[in-house]
């Protein structure tokens, strides 16, 4: 039902997607799940208290453990995490917050910038 | 103008196949390498894409390379033209909704929401709402504004595109506009669920009864302060009506004097709120299980 590849992570001798940490975060979800299935407000509150403990950062690693393990309701929540943290924010906080550099050419990031130059209006302070 | 949020109740078939097996055998002890998003499948960043605003997702087209045309299969498309100075910002909307229309590639469209005036640009407007409709979409919220905020602007009447009207795919359709709604002769909307209409004039009977029969599956209506003059009478049946909501207008003290002819076979509930600008009739309401009547002259419902 939810965690088709939980028997896989436990198979998987070698299993490097998953380390003890996240996997500690990540397979209680369901559970909690079905305890408190009807009440939105409830895991909202779980689902916040969670995300205080866990920087920024473990997030990309959380959504692929919860990718790996085929859990939909978590992948989903953390994806949207991840969304609201970099909502109307600008192109280098959101690179920092993911770690990446640009390896556009000169000239390329500046004609794109240009071409959907409405929607860099309006960002929030970094 | 009411803003549509359901992406995440529409066909929801998000389908995720843990790709992220291929990096089983890649090791996870990257903490020299600080690049912490490239190690997810395409899938995944599609659907963070997904969740942000249309603005935020284009824009991460600037990411690096990868990211250059990730957003092109995004489903829900939002373009909201507000701010103090949308006038000056103007061209650069217009060029935007129209950049991300083009470079979008052929895939559905889900939701399309559009909220912008629209001056002299009726007709790259109306190409939009065509490229929406071709492209299957479900979810269609249209607000279109005019300069002088004119209820009486007759002499420009809007007409939207004809395949709109005959659109297969659509199921929730919600129109704003001050403006005349003409409606083409032939309309059918095969799938429409639910229809909500915000400050149109009507223009006359016949196009009305075009309106009203030709949504064979709608469950939900709602007409929120909308223009009778021109109609004499109406007549709504709908089969599969199941709420019917009707906020009267409340600019004057004139009498629109419309005659409503409703046959609710199914019509559960029923929302009404005004100072009876109007007449009702109701036919084979057996199975109406809720009713709210508020009748007055506030502004506000």
């Amino acid at each position: 039902m939810k965690f088709c590849t939980v028997k896989q992570y436990f198979d998987d001798e070698n299993n490097n997607n998953v380390t003890n940490g996240i996997a500690t975060t990540v397979i209680p979800l369901p559970n909690k799940h079905l305890k408190i299935k009807a009440n939105n407000k409830e895991m909202e509150q779980y689902e916040q208290e969670l995300l205080r403990n866990v920087m920024p950062q473990e997030l990309t690693k959380l959504i692929l453990a919860a990718n790996y393990l085929n859990f939909k309701e978590a992948l989903d929540f953390f994806c949207r995490t991840v969304a609201n943290a970099i909502q109307n924010k600008s192109v280098d906080y959101v690179r920092k917050f993911f770690g990446l550099e640009s390896d556009f050419e000169p000239g390329e990031e500046e004609k794109l910038c240009k071409e959907f130059a409405w929607s860099f209006e309006g960002v929030d302070e970094d | 103008m009411e803003i549509v949020r359901r992406r995440r109740a529409i066909g929801e078939n998000m389908n995720v196949s843990p790709l992220a097996r291929k990096a089983k055998n890649q090791k996870l002890n990257d903490e020299q390498n600080t690049d912490r998003i490239s190690n997810l499948p395409d899938a995944v960043l599609q659907h963070i894409l997904t969740l942000l605003e249309t603005k935020d997702a284009v824009k991460t087209s600037t990411l690096s390379k990868r990211w250059q045309y990730l957003w092109m299969s995004i489903t829900d498309l939002v373009f909201m033209e507000d701010g103090p100075d949308k006038r000056k910002k103007r061209v650069q909307f217009m060029n935007f909704v129209e950049r991300v229309l083009v470079l979008r590639d052929s895939s559905d469209l889900t939701l399309f929401v559009l909220s912008c005036d629209v001056l002299n640009d009726a007709s790259r407007i109306n190409a939009w709402i065509s490229a929406a409709v071709m492209h299957k979409v479900q979810v269609l919220s249209i607000g279109l504004g005019s300069d002088e905020n004119s209820r009486c602007n007759s002499e420009e009447p809007i007409v939207l595109p004809h395949c709109l009207f005959t659109s297969e795919s659509l199921t929730y359709f919600y129109l704003e506009s001050f403006v005349l709604l003409k409606v083409p002769s032939s309309i059918r909307f095969s799938s429409l669920k639910t229809l909500k209409i915000r400050f149109a004039i009507f223009p006359d009977d016949r196009s009305m009864q075009r309106l009203f029969s030709g949504v064979p599956v709608l469950e939900d209506l709602t007409l929120d302060a909308c223009c009778w003059w021109n109609v004499r009478s109406v007549c709504i049946s709908a089969p599969m009506l199941k709420t019917l909501t009707i906020y009267e207008t409340v600019d004057s003290l004139d009498q629109d004097d419309c005659q409503f002819l409703i046959f609710g076979i199914s019509l559960k509930y029923f929302y009404y709120g005004g100072a009876l600008r109007n007449e009702y009739f109701f036919y084979k309401t057996s199975s109406l299980m809720k009713a709210v009547i508020y009748l007055g002259m506030e502004k506000t419902l």
